[in-house]
């Protein structure tokens, strides 16, 4: 039963939550214009559906209500009460008038709101409730995210700090040399200013004719390509992602932008890392930084596969970001590794960007599977704070 | 202080009760006023030759095609750049108008009826060039209307400029991105016809333009209308 009150109270909440981002939409016509409503319902109806699932009591009681309070204060300020109305239309996908919808919606909204209420007002029955005081002293018992950064010795840090001076000398020397071929060597320079000439018109017809030029050395060049675009050319990778499908076959192509993305990525983060990571060390060894570097060094993984799966997170700025934090390189590499597997996958064996429902319920479900990653995180994090506390676990 | 907190979830309980309520008095629509109800059709989707078993009529010989759509009354407050787009699009729940015909048979009507696509419309030029093609002007009505509505009548434009509707083509496009449109509000290098009157990009990005349903002409939230394509040679 208390499990039951969970899901209904944290799904409901997710859907107040879906209903005030919808709300949130109408503000920006070009969002509202490029966003289904629908999904935005579907992902945050299924994030608290995850949200329920992951906890053992309920916390942060009065949230359903406040969120509620938000949307409709929202809706009521700006004329926009009706759109509850569309917005649930939109997402059932009802072909019924509004003006059917309407009566049926304001029962269920009461029905809800009533069955909240008793949940709230009855929580004391299925959990310990704390008292403020309670609380405080928990917190104060709670390991702060500091307190979790993995000690080293001194032979250690002195051993990270050589590699690093290493890296950093074969980063320069290496970008000094292709610096200098690249405007030594004109076949090169031209080569490669054709190259992203050819991608940045973005069509895929063109890059897949341009790949096919090379004949048996069009792997080598689009790995090439992929890699350089990693580091220097905001050019969309799927482009040589769909060519190298196109040209390769599904599987083999998927296996070649994989790699070579995966190339791409660890040379972006192996730059930040040796170039930048000293100064952000500096930046960060003390304060509310510290734990935000403790976060990456800890989770930074569960990061970046979140990052990965979302298309509209940008893939290079991620790789340069994380080569700034404290975090693995094989933590990063293996979370790279998965995360960018379903988009390459699907990308190549549908042999193009997906179109119409396809996409949307790709979207949903990346983004749906990237949230259950933060519920995940959150939870983690809970635990690892509360694993050395001498004291009872709250849970 | 939890007896604040219950205070502010009746608070809550009532204004939503209160909002919700006063809405229902609202029917997003122009149900107030008395319309004609001369024609009765059998089922509610008939209106006049289409219906949701038919739901496009290509007449030659008046050089027109008719689309079953129904009013979306979420767009009698909300700004839109789509007139009309097929309910199955990616687009689908983003116009004035949610057509029962897809895009690709919408174009192949307008080859049909001989309309010559502009095709001049690029993702590249899109924001500095305006649609080309053969005009196409549209009518709007429904069971009960006294009339066939003019395009401008039944959607506003902020700026009171009048739609000037073109057979831009973009056939590949719209099926590959198969977003639905039949009828765009800017020039777009998707939508089946577009409004020449303005370059894409004109409602999201440098909203000059605001585009809304007619909630004074129009009938109410999701009833049935037929859109009449007229191709003007």
């Amino acid at each position: 039963m208390r499990k039951l009150r969970l899901i209904f109270y944290y799904t409901t909440t997710g859907i107040a939550l879906g209903f005030l981002i919808c709300m949130l939409l109408f503000f920006s016509v070009a969002f509202e214009m490029m966003i289904s409503l629908g999904l935005v319902m579907y992902i945050f109806t299924g994030f608290g559906l995850m949200v329920a699932i992951s906890k053992k009591r309920l916390d942060w009681k009065y949230s359903f209500f406040y969120i509620e309070a938000a949307a409709i204060l929202l809706a009521l300020f700006t004329g926009r009460m009706q759109q509850f109305f569309y917005i649930t239309k939109e997402t059932l996908e009802l072909t019924n008038p509004v003006s059917q919808i309407r009566p049926i919606f304001i029962v269920c909204a009461v029905i809800v709101n009533l069955i909240n209420l008793y949940i709230v007002l009855t929580v004391g029955k299925y959990q310990k409730e704390y008292t403020k005081e309670e609380r405080k002293a928990l917190k104060e018992q709670e390991l702060k995210l500091k307190d979790l950064r993995t000690k080293l010795d001194e032979e250690q840090i002195a051993r990270i700090k050589r590699n690093r001076k290493i890296g950093r000398i074969v980063a320069i020397v290496g970008i000094a040399i292709f610096m200098i071929c690249y405007f030594t060597i004109p076949t090169l320079r031209h080569g490669l200013n054709h190259a992203f000439s050819i991608i940045s018109r973005l069509d895929t017809t063109v890059v897949i004719e341009y790949l096919r030029s090379y004949g048996k050395l069009a792997v080598a060049v689009s790995f090439t390509l992929m890699v350089l675009q990693s580091i220097a050319a905001p050019i969309p990778a799927f482009l040589i992602t769909l060519s190298n499908a196109a040209i390769f076959g599904w599987w083999q192509g998927a296996i070649l932008s994989w790699s070579s993305a995966m190339a791409g990525a660890a040379l972006c983060f192996y730059i930040a890392r040796v170039l930048g990571r000293d100064v952000v060390e500096k930046l960060t060894s003390k304060g509310a930084m510290e734990s935000v570097d403790v976060f990456f060094e800890r989770y930074g993984k569960y990061t970046i596969l979140i990052c990965r799966l979302l298309p509209f997170v940008s893939f290079d700025f991620v790789s340069y970001a994380a080569g700034l934090t404290n975090m693995g390189f094989w933590a990063f590499f293996i979370a790279t590794g998965v995360g960018q597997l379903p988009a390459t996958i699907v990308y190549s064996y549908v042999g193009g960007t997906l179109t119409g429902g396809a996409q949307k319920l790709f979207v949903g479900l990346l983004t749906l599977f990237a949230l259950s990653i933060v519920i995940g995180i959150a939870k983690k994090v809970y635990n690892d704070k509360h694993k050395a506390s001498k004291n009872e676990v709250i849970d | 202080m939890k007896f604040n907190k219950k205070v502010i979830i009746a608070l809550v309980l009532c204004v939503s009760l209160i909002a919700l309520a006063g809405c229902s008095n609202n029917n997003g629509g122009n149900s107030a006023e008395p319309q004609k109800q001369e024609q009765k059709a059998e089922t509610p989707d008939q209106v006049g030759d289409v219906s949701l078993a038919n739901p496009m009529k290509v007449d030659k010989e008046a050089g027109t095609i008719i689309v079953l759509a129904q009013v979306n009354g979420k767009y009698f407050t909300e700004a839109t750049r789509h007139a009309s787009v097929f309910k199955d699009g990616s687009n689908g729940a983003k116009s004035i108008f949610t057509a029962y015909a897809n895009q690709n048979d919408f174009y192949n009507a307008l080859i049909e009826l001989g309309a010559e696509p502009g095709d001049n419309m690029t993702p590249d030029n899109a924001t500095t060039t305006k649609v080309e093609g053969t005009p196409i002007s549209v009518k709007v009505t429904w069971n009960g209307a006294d009339r066939e509505y003019d395009i401008n009548e039944v959607v506003k434009d902020s700026n009171g400029t009048k739609i000037d509707f073109r057979f831009g083509g973009n056939q590949q496009r719209a099926k590959e991105k198969n977003t639905g449109c039949l009828a765009c509000l800017d020039s777009c290098p998707v939508g089946i016809i577009s409004n020449a009157s303005y370059t894409y990009g004109s409602v999201e990005q440098t909203k000059e333009v605001k585009f809304t349903g007619n909630q004074d002409i129009l009938p109410e939230d999701g009833t049935y209308v037929a859109v009449i394509y007229k191709v003007e040679k």
